[in-house]
């Protein structure tokens, strides 16, 4: 399988007044051709801003790329120029989103709506581009596609409103389609008929599919591979298979234990009632991450080293990458980040605040880990 | 556990229309049924869950337990008395049959003597509704008068959906748990803040939350806010209207072991409405399936699970998705949305989209039956018998 | 019924031209010729494309009534409530005799029980008639329509120039926001809504006349307009206005420019422009298309709102400038008591209030789908 798209080590900062929220700090993968990658986390951990850092959409003030290389097909998406990258949005990699009932623009018809990605990235004159909006309307699965594209937004169900989503991203054929929680505002019933959607649109188109979500089950049954995230980070990748069965990180167990799985038993040997394997706390502060492993606080298996030092990604089998000391001793280092002013400048007032001001000055000189506290 | 055959709430014939505008422009507006004949019950320290679709009718029902809403019609028994419900059914009969008479006469227009048939009828039924009311007045939540309403609240409570919207922004923690115990006067100065304290430490938040406000906290924390709130008066039945559904899969996961942990230390019932199935099965004991205001089967969780019955049931079933790669579900996935409840289908109303649909479905509205295990459904031809 | 939606309606404005031209050849005002087609053509329009609408706007119309009456009632209560009658200073005058006053007395039915006055002041009322100015010795519903007029030109000047500007200033604001424009603009607009309205006038007054009088500084025409040609008429009034549009203009545009940044800033944030540059658009499609066709409708929503700003607002300008509208009528009515001519403005005005923020209801009707479609 020849990969399509290469993420390796990206970082996306928002910077802040005052702070910076690491909202992406670390995160590599790969997406071969025709493959689904599921990504799942909690909230906050960064998924979406991953997806948008893919795309080139992170909110530029206060949101910023600040190192990594996202590589499409072998070119380096991260350094080619705005125009060059609106040529490949919505044409090489598209973009379906979690709320059906507010990415669609209100006042725009559907078949205009479609239509205009393909007149952007087509040589193709409007009325054929409303014929090809009905043709790709009845491909997502819509009844009377001809009527379809006359009406508005509000006049389709949530389902049909993400089934036109889906028209719109596959418009262009796209070499990778991200999915940001496409399924999470419907119903089971619909979600059930999305994914089919999906699944089958993919084996015909051969597309390669970055899938976010929070629900295990979706990953299970809809992805190839898993990356699990924390706090910015990517804790975990391997085959779906294996994330399934063989979880290494403890914030993957953690999360496969909370799920309740239907038909479970809900009573001990004892009678008692089964409670689900949650994991305690939540998602530290993206302000003020903990100095070590991110997940420490929360992590029964937490040692001593876990609170010092952050571990880095280790490939404990073939395609199968863990980030705990529990698998591997070694040490994520962390490399001068070139912030630029602003950050150097939010760092300086951030050691201000703190009264920290031991050596403020070569605090951008050395290759120290970059705002703990 | 032993008390779990004493019926607690006694949902009967529950209805609720909202209207609503046909348009923008028009000054007309039509009845929606969100729910149409609801009958449950809910016993003593169990667990009722409510499942179905998003409109199907589920916080509408929950609502009108609390009387958040006001149901057109129906009774909502709370501990209730056998022989009072039995009686007030026999007024409720006759009101009926006076009903459809008054109608026959209304239908039949101005003929002699018809005016004073009319009046006649609505003097008795103005008097059986009366004297109903007057039986009821101490057991059935919707015929309350403000008196029995405020009792009545100290019994029932309710957990919302939302941690964002739920809680007064401009009330601190301990004032938000406290407010239900102080107006009750069940705990008093200092015995408050310390049955206040108790609470925080039972769903799990530290003490030191008591004098923030809502918005420093998270939606897990939040949700364990509204969860206290809702046991300070120790209530005997917590409505819980999807109250993981906002919430992440970690978070979700301390809650429901919260509810469930509580519910042994407090005899607690619940009235535990979502969409997510596995969730539901998880908590409840007994899962009542919903589809467009109606429920459609009931059933224990196993039973639900392992052998459901209900055409619906099964498509539901058939499209959740399984937390394991290597299981393969065989797919039966429900095609098309659901109908809006402004002008639902006839007969069955799922026939439209019911893959065992037969010439009778379209035409007559199936009831619900009970099997001899107690597994309830109303379909006129459920698959496997 | 298919062909007949597909049929592009918009075309139908062409008869609506004809109509007009026929009705004009045949020595019909112009005005009228335009109010009589577009209203007759507008209800056939809706008649057929939205039958609900229709039913909503004939609703909205019928609503009218009773606060038309209200006001009547008011206006009618203003006269009775004040001292003697519209004759009383004619008492004064030795020329006209008691025989004389009490004939001019009858033939008003001013002899008669208040609550026939006031079904005959309504029945006039009813028919134009709101009766006689004693300062202008004529009727005043001659005076203040014409008045009206005048006042009408300059508020929808000073509001299409006011929008005319917001737009672009909101727009350019929210996509540079916090940094040097945005204050910019935000300063410009802070300014522009604390200085009241007739300073500003008596400063763009002052700083003219210390410039040379290179614009007029009051009235609506110049001596010598009617022999002017119609170009210069045109311009002639043009200039007239300036000084006033201006006055008005600023304080509505202020406001228009901050909901415009708000709105624009609200909706930059939506999903569906996101949607929009995820699909390789333009940044310049994606804030002029995607996101100003939504930011507008609020500002549709306002339009109503600000025709009561902005003709209050004119009543106050006309005044320092000397605009003949009905706010000078008005503030000349109240000093000489000529209370007929009071009521008779404020009705006129009300009923325009009342009439604008109906079109502006339709108007947002028409731009938003949502609404449309029903
Ligand atoms: N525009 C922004 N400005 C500042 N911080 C932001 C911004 N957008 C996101 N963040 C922060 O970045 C972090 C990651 O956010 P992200 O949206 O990627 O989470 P997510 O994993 O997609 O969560 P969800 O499941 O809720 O969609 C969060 O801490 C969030 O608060
Ligand atoms: N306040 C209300 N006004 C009008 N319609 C309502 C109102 N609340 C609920 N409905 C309608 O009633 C139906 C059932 O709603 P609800 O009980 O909230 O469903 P659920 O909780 O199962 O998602 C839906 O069609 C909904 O739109
Ligand atoms: S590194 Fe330590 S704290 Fe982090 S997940 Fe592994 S064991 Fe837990
Ligand atoms: S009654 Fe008929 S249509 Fe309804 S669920 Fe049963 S088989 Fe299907
Ligand atoms: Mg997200
Ligand atoms: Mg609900």
């Amino acid at each position: 399988m020849d990969n399509v798209l290469e993420v390796k080590d990206l970082a996306t900062y928002f910077f802040m007044h005052d702070y910076i929220i690491r909202a992406v700090d670390g995160v590599d993968f790969t997406l071969g051709r025709g493959e689904t990658l599921g990504i799942v986390g909690e909230s906050g951990c960064g998924k979406s801003i991953t997806s948008m850092s893919m795309m080139r959409l992170v909110p530029d003030p206060p949101g910023r790329i600040i190192s990594g290389e996202i590589s499409l097909k072998g070119r380096d998406i991260l350094k080619i120029s705005e125009d060059e990258m609106r040529k490949v949005r919505g044409n090489e990699i598209s973009m379906i989103f979690q709320e059906p009932m507010t990415s669609l623009n209100p006042v725009f018809t559907i078949g205009f709506q479609i239509s205009e990605v393909l007149r952007l990235h087509r040589d193709i004159g409007k009325q054929d581009a409303i014929k090809e909006a009905a043709r790709l309307l009845r491909m997502v699965g819509m009844s009377d596609p001809e009527e379809r594209v006359n009406e508005y937004p509000f006049q389709l169900s949530g389902g049909l409103r993400q089934r036109a989503m889906i028209a719109i991203a596959m418009a262009c054929e796209p070499t990778v389609m991200i999915a940001d929680e496409p399924t999470t505002a419907l119903d089971v019933t619909i979600q059930a008929q999305i994914l089919r959607l999906m699944r089958q649109l993919k084996e015909t188109k051969d597309t390669s599919i970055a899938f976010i979500t929070h629900d295990l089950a979706v990953i299970a049954s809809f992805t190839d591979r898993v990356m699990v995230m924390y706090a910015g980070v990517a804790v975990e990748t391997s085959t779906v298979h294996e994330i399934f069965k063989n979880p290494l990180h403890p914030y993957t167990q953690g999360l496969l234990g909370s799920v309740p799985v239907l038909g479970d038993r809900k009573v001990n040997a004892d009678g008692s009632r089964k409670l689900l394997n949650a994991i305690p706390g939540s998602l530290p502060d993206a302000r003020r991450f903990p100095r070590g492993c991110r997940f420490a606080p929360r992590c029964p298996k937490a040692m001593k080293k876990c609170w010092e030092a952050e571990p880095a990604k280790v490939e404990v089998a073939p395609g199968h990458q863990v980030r705990c000391f529990l698998h591997h001793d070694e040490v994520r280092v962390i490399s001068k980040r070139d912030l630029g002013a602003a950050g150097k400048r939010v760092l300086k007032n951030q050691q201000k605040i703190s009264g920290k001001k031991k050596g403020s000055a070569d605090g951008s000189k050395t290759d120290t880990p970059i705002a703990r506290n | 556990m032993s008390s779990k055959n004493e019926t607690l709430i006694d949902i009967r014939g529950l209805k609720k229309t909202f209207p609503v505008k046909a348009s923008v422009f028009s000054s007309k507006s039509i009845p929606l049924k969100a729910v149409d004949g609801v009958n449950v019950q809910i016993r003593k320290g169990e667990t009722l869950g409510l499942v179905g679709e998003s409109g199907c009718g589920k916080t509408t029902v929950g609502r009108c337990v609390l009387r958040l809403y006001e149901p057109d019609r129906g009774r909502v028994w709370l501990d209730p008395d056998p022989a009072v419900v039995a009686e007030v059914e026999q007024f409720d009969l006759e009101y009926e049959q006076l009903q459809s008479q008054l109608d026959d006469v209304i239908a039949g227009g101005r003929i002699r003597g018809a005016g004073q048939k009319s009046r006649e009828l609505k003097n008795r039924i103005r008097k059986n509704r009366n004297t109903a009311r007057r039986k009821a007045m101490q057991q059935d939540i919707l015929s309350m008068g403000p008196d029995q309403m405020h009792k009545m609240r100290r019994n029932v409570q309710m957990v919302f959906q939302d941690p964002w919207a739920s809680l007064n922004p401009q009330m601190v923690v301990s004032d938000i748990i406290g407010e239900g115990p102080y107006t009750y006067g069940t705990h008093k100065g200092a015995r408050l803040n310390k049955w206040v304290m108790e609470l925080l430490d039972k769903v799990g938040l530290p003490r030191n939350a008591a004098n923030r406000y809502p918005h420093e906290f998270s939606g897990g924390q939040r949700q364990r806010i509204g969860i206290a709130r809702a046991l300070a008066l120790t209530p005997k039945l917590i409505v819980c209207d999807e109250p993981v559904s906002a919430l992440d899969v970690s978070v979700q996961a301390q809650i429901i072991n919260l509810l469930i942990s509580l519910q042994d230390d407090f005899e607690l019932a619940y009235l535990f409405i979502a969409h997510d199935l596995s969730v539901v099965q998880y908590i409840s004991d007994r899962v009542a399936v919903m589809y467009l205001g109606k429920i459609v089967e009931l059933g224990t969780g196993e039973q639900l699970y392992n052998n459901p019955r209900h055409p619906y049931t099964i498509s539901l079933l058939g499209s959740i998705p399984v937390a394991d790669p290597e299981i393969k579900t065989q797919e039966r996935i429900l095609e098309g949305d659901v109908p809006s409840p402004v002008n639902p289908p006839k007969g069955c109303t799922f026939h439209p989209r019911c893959p065992n649909r037969i010439d009778s479905c379209s035409q007559i509205i199936p009831v619900l039956e009970k099997s001899q295990d107690g597994h309830v459904i109303a379909c006129h031809n459920p698959p496997n018998g | 019924m298919k062909a007949l939606k597909q049929f592009n309606w918009r075309l139908t404005f062409i008869l609506d031209i004809l109509a007009i031209i026929m009705l004009v050849s045949g020595g019909t005002n112009l005005f009228f010729a335009v109010v009589l087609t577009e209203g007759a053509l507008w209800m056939v329009r809706l008649l057929w494309l939205s039958p609900a609408m229709l039913s909503y706007i004939l609703r909205r119309l019928a609503q009218m009534v009773p606060i038309v009456l209200a006001v009547l009632a008011l206006g009618f209560a203003l006269i009775q409530l004040a001292p003697g009658d519209m004759f009383s200073q004619m008492e004064l005058d030795p020329a006209i005799s008691r025989d004389q006053l009490e004939m001019f007395r009858r033939q008003f039915r001013l002899d008669q029980p208040w609550y026939a006055q006031f079904f005959q002041y309504i029945w006039n009322a009813l028919q134009g008639d709101f009766g006689f100015s004693r300062t202008y010795r004529a009727p005043v519903f001659a005076i203040v329509g014409q008045r009206a007029w005048n006042t009408i030109l300059l508020s929808l000047t000073s509001l299409v120039f006011a929008w005319v500007l917001s737009i672009p200033m909101g727009v350019f604001a929210a996509t540079n926001q916090y940094n040097w424009k945005d204050q910019f603009v935000s300063i410009f607009a802070f300014f522009g809504l604390a200085i009241p309205n007739f300073f500003l006038a008596f400063l763009l007054l002052y700083l003219i006349s210390s410039t040379g009088n290179w614009l007029p500084l009051g009235g609506m025409t110049s001596v010598g307009f009617r022999n002017m040609t119609a170009t210069q008429q045109f311009f002639d009034v043009l200039r007239h206005m300036i000084v006033p549009v201006v006055v008005i203009g600023t304080s509505v545009m202020a406001t228009l420019t901050r909901v415009m940044r708000g709105e624009m800033l609200k909706i930059m944030n939506e999903q569906y422009v996101t949607t929009a540059r995820a699909k390789g658009q333009t940044e310049n499609k994606v804030v002029y298309m995607h996101a100003l066709r939504n930011a507008i409708n609020p500002m549709i929503t306002l339009l109503g709102f600000q025709l009561g700003n902005v003709m209050s607002g004119a009543a106050l300008v006309e005044i320092v400038v000397a605009w003949p509208g009905l706010g000078s009528v008005l503030l000349e009515a109240v000093l000489s008591q000529d209370l007929y001519l009071v009521v008779g403005s404020l009705v006129y005005g009300v009923v325009l209030l009342v009439i604008g923020n109906l079109l502006a209801d339709i108007a947002l009707a028409l731009v938003d789908p949502r609404v449309r479609i029903s």
